[in-house]
């Protein structure tokens, strides 16, 4: 019965080419450390998955936003659980993708011939910020209006084309709905559209040359290589096939459902401990001081550093850095994947990280003061 | 009594800088002796051992120190200012007692540390270098939650509020940039003075390696360290405008200008010696002189603006040289802004052609006297840096000892005075000639401009 109609699936869709998709060999050595990928795929999953049962409900309109949010939070069964999931999951997402980029660059999985599946992680990561920062507009709060507003002027510093961005983000001069809409369109449709696409094309390429892992998965062949007097300046390792491998299917299925367990769980237990309710008809504060995500939060201690005139240098700062991410792999094109052997990329990323880090953590300070 | 409650002052100062200065290189010494060990493990390199070795021989010495300080400053606290310490110590009961455990704990993890080298398997040696590590630091941020209090207070209830007081996320940051920025110069100057006294090449090799895998820590956390102070004086000027305002534009602006000259000769000091160490690696470009020749001058030229100070009015002896209260091109705003960002910046490129020739390095040992002179001359500039920053800070909330909650006469009267009535509360305080710190919009920048 089962091969009966494992073939008739076969005879219609062509089941060989899900097979060699599950028997595609992995390394086998550092499995658990590989499994932060899925993890990313997994917490998008959620993303659209939620975001999709909240769009029932929102209302992209200046003046049903914040009601139509306050309805799905209070009066939909279980609205406050999915909105929750969503917001979790959002910021658990930057955290994974922050860790799995620093993986792939730390074991210089990016190195030749894998150079596209960095730039097109890279965009993914673009396009996971566009989406968050979109996103932080749609409850149509206090806050949100803030968010816009900074945004909008943050943009308006960019030289030559600062004003023209701003008024093409917000419809205008100002917040408004006009600013709602293009925010959600952004958010719903346009932006996730691009990630799915720059999602697949991802697999695509890692399912082409496969998953690298890192420099441990080739110990022995670099070792026998080193034995036979070949110089280690000319040996490629990221052409290599791992020392030792194991199918996709079962064992790594296997970690990396574990994984997205353990993250659905804790997205849940978050969900359920620290839910986020409504607050866009609270009084307003004496005192309104915006405040970003917590994923902005580097930007915004980043951008405090250039006040004034300054403003444009921090910004244009800013904007190489996004820009220098894909082109990594043609900055190192040395062919050295370990960490240890090249000592520049590894400091000068471990450096960026903390610094990273640490702008974060003085933000929140100032924000949690004021 | 006066002459005694100076000295008291002088007593409580001393042992703090001194503890301090201790505690702050045993703290960076767990991390970066834990580090060298690691890399060690994972390269193989025989010369990671042997730092890791010497580190945790030097702060087995020094640890003691540390103790003998703390207990002292303790005790100089207990009876010399029973008011402010009892106060303190009420309000900060949990930190101060989770401190003196994480303490505990780094000790009982350093010494098995240095005692089982080498008896021990390699993974259980890592994992106690790595948990000793783990206690100092988290010892540090306990620290720095009772010293950040001090200057920037907050509501003593909720716990959480005062503990993460505006200034103590920074105050642990620029703590913990500094002691790795500290303890790495420290042991390069170490270093570079064993190598001066050997004759021996494979010493020599070895030491010249050693000073320059501690400049790589040293100055990757220097250069972290004005972003993050610039953060802290935000957050102080935030919550404790007045002493800011004393700190920055009023009496005491002179330590701080002194302070950007410490950073200043150590950026500068700091780059010549990657530029000596590198020059083996860049020697045969052609761009290699010119680079280096635009780098000084403009590290020196923005070193200038940096230094300058603004309130000339505040700089001893400056009055015999020039009438001007202001020097306009001390401003902070642009000028200093930009002059800190030439020295980030070209500190940044410049690390980074260091690190790119030592991957090249092969010959150790040869590089000559002048490199390891730079290497004393950095470490001593730490010293005179870490030394000026506690007195800046502790100096900032003058006459407070817990700003805008007890001042340092209100210890005078009941603590020392023997009899003179106890202080009537803040109004009394408000009317004293020496007080211009009042906490609040405008503080003691305010007083100053009447």
């Amino acid at each position: 019965m089962r091969q009966l109609l494992r073939d008739w699936f076969d005879e219609r869709v062509g089941l060989d080419l899900f097979e060699r998709m599950l028997q595609k060999p992995l390394p086998k050595r550092g499995a658990w450390f590989y499994t932060l990928g899925s993890a990313t795929l997994s917490l998008i999953t959620i993303q659209f998955i939620t975001g999709a049962f909240l769009m029932f409900y929102y209302v992209p309109d200046g003046e049903f936003a914040a009601s139509s949010v306050r309805y799905s939070t209070e009066q939909v069964r279980f609205g406050w659980y999915l909105r929750s999931l969503h917001r979790w999951s959002a910021n658990l997402l930057f955290i994974v993708i922050g860790l799995h980029m620093f993986r792939v660059f730390v074991s210089g999985s990016f190195k030749r011939p894998r150079e596209f599946t960095w730039i097109i992680g890279a965009l993914i990561f673009w396009t996971a910020i566009g989406i968050g920062l979109t996103g932080g507009l749609l409850p149509w709060d206090a806050n949100a209006l803030w968010i816009g507003t900074v945004f909008g002027n943050t943009l308006s510093y960019f030289p030559l084309v600062g004003p023209f961005l701003r008024s093409a983000l917000l419809g205008g001069e100002h917040v408004g709905t006009l600013t709602l809409t293009r925010f959600y369109a952004m958010h719903v449709w346009v932006l996730p559209l691009i990630l799915g696409v720059l999602i697949l094309l991802h697999l695509y390429l890692i399912r082409k040359h496969g998953l690298f892992g890192s420099v441990v998965e080739y110990r022995n062949q670099i070792q026998a290589l080193e034995a036979k007097g070949v110089p280690r300046e000319s040996i490629i390792v990221t052409k290599m096939t791992p020392d030792e491998t194991e199918p996709f299917y079962p064992a790594q299925v296997f970690r990396d459902s574990i994984v997205a367990f353990f993250l659905i769980s804790a997205v849940s237990i978050f969900s359920i401990l620290f839910p986020f309710s409504y607050r866009g008809e609270e009084p307003p504060p004496a005192r309104i001081i915006p405040r970003p995500e917590w994923f902005f939060w580097s930007v915004d201690e980043w951008l405090m550093y250039f006040p004034g005139r300054l403003i444009p240098i921090g910004l244009i700062l800013l904007t190489l850095f996004f820009l220098f991410l894909p082109f990594i792999p043609f900055v190192e094109r040395h062919p050295e994947v370990s960490p240890i052997r090249r000592p520049v990329p590894t400091i000068i990323g471990a450096w960026v990280y903390l610094f990273i880090i640490i702008l974060a953590m003085m933000a929140g300070s100032r924000i949690f003061n004021y | 009594m006066e002459g005694s409650f100076i000295g008291s002052r002088l007593a409580i100062a001393l042992t703090a800088s001194a503890h301090s200065l201790f505690a702050t290189f045993v703290v960076g010494g767990m991390l970066l002796g834990a580090m060298a060990e690691s890399v060690g493990v994972l390269t193989r390199d025989e010369r990671y051992e042997r730092l890791s070795h010497s580190i945790a021989r030097t702060l087995v010495l020094m640890s003691a120190t540390v103790a003998f300080m703390g207990v002292a400053l303790v005790l100089f606290l207990t009876i010399l200012w029973p008011i402010f310490w009892t106060l303190l110590f009420r309000i900060m009961f949990w930190p101060l007692i989770f401190e003196a455990l994480m303490f505990l704990g780094e000790a009982a993890c350093l010494y098995p540390w240095y005692y089982s080298w080498g008896r021990w398997p390699r993974k259980t040696h890592l994992l106690i270098a790595w948990l000793g590590a783990g206690f100092g630091v988290t010892a540090m941020i306990m620290i720095d939650t009772v010293g950040s209090y001090l200057l920037t207070p907050r509501p003593v209830e909720p716990a959480l509020q005062r503990m993460l007081n505006p200034s103590m996320v920074q105050l642990t940051l620029h703590r913990f940039a500094g002691n790795l920025s500290w303890f790495g110069f420290g042991i390069a100057a170490l270093s570079a003075i064993r190598y001066l006294r050997t004759t021996d090449p494979q010493e020599r090799a070895y030491h010249e390696w050693a000073g320059a895998f501690a400049v790589t820590l040293g100055f990757g956390f220097l250069l972290l360290m004005p972003i993050i102070g610039f953060s802290y004086l935000k957050a102080v000027r935030f919550a404790s405008e007045g002493a800011f305002s004393r700190l920055m534009l009023g009496e005491k602006s002179w330590i701080f200008v002194l302070q950007v000259f410490l950073i200043n000769v150590l950026i500068i000091v700091g780059t010549w010696y990657m530029f000596r160490m590198a020059h083996f690696r860049y020697k045969e470009n052609p761009h290699f002189k010119r680079y280096r020749l635009i780098t000084f001058i403009l590290l020196a030229l923005a070193a200038l603006i940096f230094v300058m100070p603004y309130q000339m009015r505040y700089v001893p002896f400056a009055a015999y040289f020039t009438p001007a209260e202001v020097n306009p091109w001390g401003k902070m705003q642009p000028n200093k802004y930009i002059a800190m960002g030439v020295l980030i910046g070209l500190g940044i490129l410049n690390y980074g052609f260091y690190l790119g020739a030592l991957r090249f390095k092969t010959e150790w040992g040869s590089g000559g006297r002048l490199p390891q002179v730079l290497l004393i001359i950095l470490g001593l500039f730490t010293l005179f840096s870490m030394v000026n920053m506690g007195y800046a800070r502790e100096n900032a909330r003058y006459p407070y000892l817990i700003y805008g909650k007890m001042t340092i006469e209100g210890e005078r009267e009941t603590g020392l005075g023997g009899g003179r009535p106890a202080p009537q509360g803040p109004p009394d305080h408000k009317e004293s000639p020496e007080n211009l710190n009042q906490p609040g919009p405008r503080g003691s920048e305010g007083k100053r401009r009447r």
